[in-house]
Formats: C-alpha cells, sequence, structure tokens
C-alpha cells in the first residue's frame, strides 16, 4: 500500500502541468485549494459533495489543471448569462480560443471537410460496384441519399450522438473497448441520475440544467481531447440532478445512498494507488522512465514521437538538457524498441527484437514495458540502449 | 381518420417489398445459421425429422446449439410455395419484420391519440435501419420479438381492462416467444414477475404489492410450458447456449486483482458490470452508431447505424426523459420493466451491447424514441417541421440504398465463406464423373451449405447421424455423406488421388494444379469482383 501510494504521489506530470516551470505539487495544490473554494461558493448541499468526490474532479486537479481552469470559466460565463444575455458574446469568443488552440482540429470540422465528404461518397460508390452480385438501384436514387450535402448531416447526426454516452460519462471502468480515461461519475450514480430527473421534471423544479446541458454538448462538440476529457463540462451538469436526487429522497435510501458513493469514493482511491499506470496517461512514464535512467546526458537521443521531449528535459535535467535530434549521432538511445526495427501497424514487436538492437550495434541496458500504448505502430517496450 | 386501414396496408406492403425485393441477390448467400434452419426446415417437410433425426423437434441440435425450431416449422409452407431459396428461408424473418411495426403501431395508440402520427410511428418502425436488416436475414430472434411484442400489445390492453379473450392471446403469444428463441424465456417470466412486484411504485409511493391472481395463473400456464422444451432435449443442452455465453464465467472474480482484498469490492463490481451491461442498451450512442467489435463480426452488423435511425437515437433521450416524467403512470412503468426484463438475458451475456440481444426490448425503445420524435415535432414550428421530416425521408433512401445494395459489401465474409452457392452449376456438372468430394474444411459447419445448396435427400444424411459427435461435445460438425467428405486438404499428398475432386481456397496457384497430371481447375466468384472465393479441382 504505502509504496503504491508514493508511486501515485510521485505519478510524472503530463506536459501541460510543465508549462509554468513551477513546481508540480505547487499547481497540484493551488488547483486543488481553488477549485474546492469556487465549488464550495457557487454550489451548495449535495452538489458540493457529489462534485468533490467524483472521479473526474481527482484527475482533473491532479493532472490536468488547466483544464480544470477552463472548466471554471466556462461555469463561471454560463453563470453570468443567465442574469445577462450579453455574456453569450465572451462565452463564444472562449469557443473560439478553444478551437484556435487546437490549431482549428475538432473532430467535427474533419467530418464535414468537402474533401473527406467526397471520399465517403465515392467510397460508396466503388464498394457497391465491387459487389460481384447485387441489385442495381438507377443513379438518381443512389445519389439522392449518397451526396455530400447528406453525408455532411449524416456525419453531424453521428457526431452528435456520441455525447450521449452513458458508458464512457458512468461506466469507463467496465467497459469491453477498455478506452483510456476515468468515468466521469461512479456507476451507482446513473440511479441517483434518474431519480434526479425523475423530481426535477415531477416536482416541476426550476434549475439552469438546460443551459448547462446545451454548454457541455457544446463544450464536447469542439474538444479534441481524450474522450473523458471531452465531457468535462457535464461534470458540473450532472452533479445538480444527482444532488436533487440525493436531497429529495426519504432518509432510509438517502444513508444507503451516502454510504454506496462514501464506498464507490473509497475503491476509487484504491484503484488510482493500486493501478495507477491504468487510470492515468502513460506518456509522462516514458520521460520519467528515459530521464531517471539514461546513464549520460550528453549525446543522448530522447524518442520524438510523442512530442515535449524537450520539455521534460528541462523538467528533468534543469540546464544541463542537450538532446541530439538523431538517433545515429547519439550514443545513448530512449527509445520505443519499433523505432530501431520498424513501425508495424498492428503495434506488434519481433520476440527476438533484442537480437535485432544487437546486430543493429546497440546494447540493451534497460527497457520497460508499458501498460498502454501510447507510441502505437512502435510497440510498448520502451528501451535504453547503447551505441556500441 | 378515413381509410386509415387502407394505408396500414398500403404501408406493410411496401415495407414487406423492401424486405423481399432482390433477396437472392442481396444478402447474396446465406450465413451457417440460416442455412442450418433452412435445411431443417426442408428436412422437417419432406421427412417429419431434423438433419438430426429427430422427429418434430421443439429445438433443433444444429450445430449443438439447440435453435428453437419455430422458425423451421414455420419456413415449411414457404419452401412448399417457393421452394428451398432465400426467399423462402427469409420469408418468416421478413413477415415478423412488417408485423411488428404493425404491433408497434397498435401499441402507440396507448400513448398517442393522433391516427396520422400513430400512422408514421408504423413507417419508422417499418424503416428503422435494424428493422431492415434483420428482415433480409432469417433469424429466429426476429420472430421471437414480433411474438414477444404481440403478447406485449395483448397484456398492456389487458391491464387497461381486462377480457379474457386478451388475456389468452397474450399468454399464448409469450408462449411462442419463448419457443422461438431463447432470450425470452427469461424476459417473458422476469417481466411478468415485475408488474407482479412492480418495484418502483413501491420506491416512489411505498405502496404495497398487490398480486393479480389472473396473472399468476398465466404464469403458471407459460413455466408449465417449459417443461416440453427441457422434455424434447437435456436441459443441459437447452442451456447450452448461455454456458457458452456465461457473463459470469468469462468474468470472476470480477473485481481487479490488485483490489480483492478489499471488502465487498467483489460485489461491488459484480452489481456495477451487471448495471453497465443494462444501461449501455440506454446509451443512445449505441443505439446510434457506436460498432463493437463482436457486432462487426457477424451477420447482425447494421453498417453506418447502430440499430435506430440517427436521429431517432437522438429522441430516444427525449423518449427517456418523457419516461421518467410520466413513471408513476402505470403505462409507463410497464415500458421500463419492458426494457429491463427483455435485457435481463443480454445483460447476463459476456458481450457488453449485443444487437441481436436486444430484440426483446426493441420495440419498448422504438415506443420509447418515437414519442421523443413526437415531442420535438409539437414543439417544432413548421421550417423545423419541415425539415425534420425532409430528413427523415432522405434517411429512409439511405438506408434502402445501404441495406440492400451496401450491406452486403460489408458482411460478405460472414455469410458464407468457400463460395459454396457459387459451386453449384461447377460441381453439378462435374460430380457424376468423379468418385469422391472433399471439402477443405476449416469451419465446423460446411456440411450445411452443401446440404442446402445441393438439396440433399435428408434421408441420407439422417442415415448418417450416428456418427456425429455428441451433444454435449463441441467441436467439428461436419459430417461424410453421398460422395461429399469433409476433412483437411493437404495439397502435397492429397494432389496424389484419383477420380477425385478436391475444393479448397483460392490459395493453390494454376501452376501447381497443372504440374499435376490430370489435374484441372475452375474458379468461383467470390463476393466482390477482384476476388475468388473458392475453386475446384479435378483429379482424373
Amino acid at each position: 500500500m504505502k509504496s503504491s501510494l508514493i508511486a501515485l504521489l510521485n505519478y510524472p506530470p503530463l506536459s501541460g502541468q510543465l508549462m509554468f516551470g513551477l513546481n508540480v505539487w505547487i499547481i497540484r495544490i493551488l488547483s486543488l485549494v481553488i477549485s474546492v473554494i469556487l465549488i464550495w461558493y457557487f454550489t451548495k448541499g449535495w452538489r458540493r459533495f457529489i462534485l468533490l468526490i467524483s472521479p473526474i474532479y481527482w484527475v482533473l486537479w491532479y493532472s490536468y489543471p488547466l483544464i480544470l481552469a477552463e472548466l471554471i470559466v466556462w461555469i463561471l460565463l454560463i453563470n453570468l448569462i443567465k442574469k445577462n444575455k450579453w455574456w453569450i458574446t465572451v462565452l463564444i469568443l472562449v469557443i473560439m480560443v478553444r478551437i484556435g488552440l487546437q490549431g482549428g482540429n475538432i473532430n467535427l470540422i474533419d467530418k464535414i471537410s468537402p474533401k473527406h465528404l467526397s471520399e465517403q461518397v465515392h467510397w460508396r460508390f466503388v464498394s457497391e460496384d465491387s459487389l460481384t452480385v447485387r441489385p442495381i438501384f438507377s443513379l438518381i436514387f443512389r445519389r439522392i441519399s449518397y451526396n455530400k450535402p447528406f453525408f455532411a448531416v449524416k456525419d453531424i447526426l453521428q457526431n452528435a450522438v456520441t455525447f450521449f454516452d452513458v458508458e464512457t460519462v458512468f461506466y469507463g471502468e467496465f467497459h469491453p473497448l477498455e478506452q483510456k480515461g476515468v468515468p466521469i461519475y461512479f456507476w451507482f450514480e446513473t440511479f441517483l441520475l434518474v431519480i434526479g430527473i425523475y423530481f426535477i421534471f415531477r416536482k416541476k423544479k426550476k434549475s439552469d440544467m438546460d443551459l448547462f446541458l446545451i454548454f457541455s454538448f457544446i463544450y464536447f462538440m469542439v474538444s479534441k481531447e481524450s474522450s473523458f476529457l471531452r465531457f468535462g463540462l457535464l461534470w458540473f451538469t450532472l452533479s445538480y440532478p444527482i444532488a436533487v436526487a440525493l436531497s429529495r429522497v426519504n432518509n432510509f435510501w438517502r444513508n444507503i445512498f451516502v454510504l454506496v458513493l462514501v464506498y464507490s469514493f473509497g475503491i476509487n482511491f484504491f484503484n488510482f494507488v493500486y493501478r495507477t499506470d491504468y487510470w492515468f496517461d502513460n506518456k509522462p512514464l516514458v520521460f520519467d522512465f528515459c530521464y531517471k535512467n539514461l546513464p549520460e546526458k550528453e549525446k543522448v537521443y530522447v524518442t520524438q514521437v510523442l512530442g515535449n521531449e524537450k520539455r521534460y528535459c528541462k523538467y528533468y535535467w534543469g540546464k544541463e538538457c542537450n538532446l541530439n535530434s538523431n538517433i545515429a549521432g547519439s550514443k545513448y538511445v530512449c527509445i520505443f524498441a519499433g523505432e530501431l526495427i520498424k513501425n508495424d501497424f498492428k503495434n506488434l514487436l519481433d520476440p527476438e527484437w533484442q537480437r535485432i538492437w544487437s546486430d543493429r550495434g546497440y546494447k540493451v541496458l534497460k527497457y520497460v514495458k508499458l501498460r498502454d500504448s501510447v507510441a502505437y505502430g512502435f510497440s510498448n517496450y520502451l528501451v535504453i540502449g547503447e551505441k556500441l | 381518420m378515413k381509410y386509415k386501414w387502407l394505408f396500414i396496408i398500403l404501408f406493410l406492403g411496401l415495407g414487406l417489398f423492401f424486405r423481399i425485393w432482390q433477396i437472392e441477390k442481396s444478402p447474396y448467400t446465406l450465413g451457417f445459421d440460416e442455412t442450418a434452419l433452412g435445411y431443417n426446415a426442408y428436412s422437417l417437410m419432406l421427412t417429419g425429422r431434423d438433419e438430426h433425426g429427430f422427429k418434430y423437434p421443439i429445438s433443433l441440435k444444429s450445430f449443438g446449439d439447440y435453435k428453437p425450431a419455430m422458425y423451421a416449422y414455420l419456413t415449411i409452407p414457404f419452401i412448399k410455395l417457393f421452394g428451398l431459396n432465400n426467399l423462402s428461408v427469409r420469408m418468416v424473418s421478413a413477415l415478423s419484420g412488417v408485423l411488428l411495426a404493425l404491433m408497434i403501431y397498435l401499441i402507440l395508440g396507448i400513448f398517442v391519440k393522433n391516427e396520422k402520427l400513430r400512422l408514421f410511428g408504423m413507417v419508422l418502425a417499418l424503416m428503422q435501419p435494424w428493422s431492415m436488416h434483420f428482415s433480409r436475414v432469417a433469424l429466429e430472434t426476429n420472430l421471437s420479438t414480433m411474438f414477444f411484442t404481440t403478447g406485449m400489445y395483448f397484456y398492456l390492453i389487458n391491464r387497461q381492462k381486462y377480457k379474457l379473450s386478451r388475456f389468452v392471446l397474450y399468454t399464448v403469444f409469450f408462449i411462442l416467444s419463448i419457443y422461438s428463441y431463447h432470450g425470452a424465456r427469461v424476459a417473458v417470466p422476469l417481466f411478468l414477475i415485475f408488474m407482479q412486484l412492480d418495484p418502483i411504485n413501491w420506491f416512489i409511493k411505498s405502496k404495497k404489492i398487490e398480486i393479480n391472481w389472473k396473472e399468476i395463473l398465466s404464469i403458471g400456464i407459460i413455466l408449465l410450458l417449459y417443461i416440453p422444451i427441457f422434455m424434447n432435449a437435456s436441459a443441459s443442452s437447452v442451456l447450452t447456449r448461455y454456458r457458452i455465453e456465461n457473463f459470469f464465467k468469462a468474468y470472476t472474480p470480477f473485481a481487479p486483482k490488485e483490489l480483492l482484498n478489499i471488502p465487498f469490492s467483489k460485489i461491488y463490481y459484480l452489481i456495477g458490470m451487471l448495471s453497465g451491461r443494462l444501461w449501455a442498451y440506454f446509451s443512445p450512442i449505441n443505439w446510434g452508431g457506436r460498432f463493437y467489435i463482436w457486432i462487426r463480426q457477424s451477420v447482425t452488423y447494421v453498417p453506418e447505424f447502430g440499430m435506430l435511425g440517427w436521429l431517432e437515437s437522438l429522441t430516444f433521450i427525449l423518449g427517456i426523459i418523457i419516461f421518467i416524467k410520466n413513471i408513476s403512470k402505470e403505462k409507463y412503468r410497464l415500458f421500463v420493466y419492458w426494457v429491463v426484463a427483455g435485457l435481463a438475458p443480454a445483460a447476463a451475456t459476456w458481450n457488453w451491447f449485443h444487437t441481436l440481444r436486444s430484440l426483446n426490448a426493441i420495440a419498448a425503445i422504438e415506443v420509447i424514441s418515437f414519442l421523443g420524435l413526437f415531442f420535438l415535432f409539437k414543439k417544432s414550428n413548421i421550417v423545423l417541421k419541415i425539415g425534420l421530416i425532409a430528413l427523415l425521408f432522405l434517411q429512409f433512401i439511405f438506408i434502402i440504398n445501404n441495406e440492400i445494395s451496401y450491406s452486403y459489401w460489408e458482411t460478405h465474409g460472414d455469410f458464407q465463406p468457400g463460395g459454396f452457392k457459387e459451386s453449384v452449376p461447377i460441381l453439378s456438372k462435374l460430380m457424376d464423373k468423379y468418385d469422391q468430394v472433399i471439402v477443405d474444411s476449416p469451419q465446423a459447419q460446411s456440411y450445411i451449405f452443401i446440404l442446402y445448396y445441393y438439396k440433399i435427400d435428408p434421408r441420407i444424411v439422417q442415415k448418417e447421424g450416428y456418427k456425429r459427435i455428441k451433444a454435449d461435445e463441441r467441436g467439428n460438425w461436419n459430417v461424410d455423406f453421398g460422395k461429399f467428405k469433409f476433412r483437411k486438404i493437404i495439397w502435397n499428398t492429397d494432389k496424389n488421388l484419383k477420380k477425385t475432386i478436391l475444393w479448397v481456397s483460392p490459395g493453390i496457384t494454376p501452376d501447381e494444379v497443372r504440374s499435376v497430371k490430370g489435374a484441372t481447375n475452375y474458379y468461383t466468384d467470390g463476393a466482390m469482383k477482384e476476388y475468388k472465393s473458392s475453386q475446384i479441382i479435378t483429379l482424373d
């Protein structure tokens, strides 16, 4: 337990946490304290409890302070819109900034680009025409629905429906696709959500849930982060009906629900402690391994597959950081095993990879197998090698 | 509404047309299970016995999976009429899809008084991607769903006003559903028990449980009629399907190994997993287009869609809210029990979300979604209404194109490996001149395609019944009959055989064949123009 807890506490920071040049724990504590104060100030009753124990919140303050800060800005602005509609202009600006920061790369825009649509329509015709035996529809009939405008609508609707993903929000842990990420809420809270919705609609309770829901959807649509972070604003939105459920049920049920929630929180805590690499992004582990294990700091090449290697280098080695820009001229390398062999589209690695490394003039000094495929194609083996 | 029934018949007729039009070409070939249903129906028609020689069975032993035999029996009249072909094998499924839409029209009447909206709902039900897709494939689940939904309709109206005829009808249709597919065997009694306990009512109003003795009687009758199912084949055989798909076996001990020492962690994870499997069916993303690998690799994969149309999977959310809001009314609660009971068998399997296993609840899901759509219509102005109708119309056309022209391109590999259908004209001409036909059989059930496409007399295969493996053994179900032998072909040794036809994958090159004296090869076309599905090599 102790060693696992230490491993969790020492989990290396994500690149976003290195931007300020501050000690990572200062940032973590700052984001924790500020967010607790704001949650306390803007919410009341059970909602505070629901927000503060949620799994995503613990990951946000621990690893994604920038996103947490951004979410708080969104929440503040949405609250202001309720009082004065002009605030929507500021929110639109925030949305533009978000899209801009992602270089305009959001899923939906990619999907409805004329080039992509044209390819989709073309692919349809080619596929159907390649069948040996097939019913023949007239071209006009096929064209009615096989055209760019309709495919654009289709893609928008298909993209929109991905927002309504109960599994990612509540059941990420059990989901067989093992999508990387933490659930927004504990699975048990699905039941509280239903009860909360019942009370809200049945008792005609006034709320700003619809406004928050709309903006949660917009936030989702203009995001390109890993999927659980796209649901960031939903974290705040859903806390309301869940809290309503807790406040409206009778004492007997409330006690049971709170007990299960506290237990869920405990299980979640142990989950983070014992299965850190399962829950957290494995990319920082790459740099942590490299910079802590490379025997020298000169003539060194660190994998560039993930990006941010220089930022991490400064974090770990400070002013001594001097990385080579290619493998060839480096004495020591810290790369994925496949980088020296070949990119495999199934992410498979030759079982004889150590021999191949040796044949290519490299001695394997140390290696580690990561849980997740953060450099898909180059295998999950991260290797420190020395050029002989 | 004037001429209501005329419109109903017209729409249902159109629905049937789109389900059977060009069915010989798309999907061009039959899958393993479809072929087994078709051939067993043929066998029952000619001999009163299934392929294994069992007389008038309730479950077909088939590949050891004990398929409920109802579908095969209902297929017999169509084989009589049209012969043994794609149309007659798939006709029951096509009709089930159409009748299911009629049931949805009737059920919608419980919530919606506007006839035009109900008719619109029926058209929507007819044109749902899943319904079009599953109706063009022989699936006993589709038949069971129709019976189950019909039973549900009579149950619903019987709850509103008791009549003996309604009581009898719902009991009969529920029984038919349990005789048509495994899933209904759990869903039907579970639903009726839910209705007796009414846990939501108890939670909301703390109301005492009110037992309806007439319904208890129907539960008793239904449970009594389980006996013949278990009498017909051994209990363990009937449960074969469950043993294969069992969730508990696949996920024990449920919690991650690092957390096993934490008190109650197993039960916490067990309930979480089961609950997740159930909630997955309330996740619009699954209805609207997330494709799981275990679905994608089967004939039940509906390309481009999950199950429902894109708009309908979104309005499902609105429908859920309407149902939650009105949950204190019995007719709304009944739908919740329907969905939960219908999905419970699916939730107890290792799969997360499975299109085929959701069918017991699909009619309820559709009603929920359509009510959400009607609500959206009600709240929309005329421009938005026209927009929504135009979108749905275009979606219908897309679905027709998708299902009739495109779908087979996506799923052809799962329908028929080996080019059996395409071989018929080639092999029929050659067979008389050779002593044996050896079929390379990497698949455990390829014999069924030969039985079906060559319309082999069932008596021939029934005679070979003693050679076949026992009920509890899982393995190769192929059986040799007549000139046909099923085994792995090893080219290097088998090329020396005489008066033999080898049926292999197209992997052996023409040069290799030419190098053998007296050998000739013929290719069968693949599903796609550039591919060959198999080759027939004659060794003189």
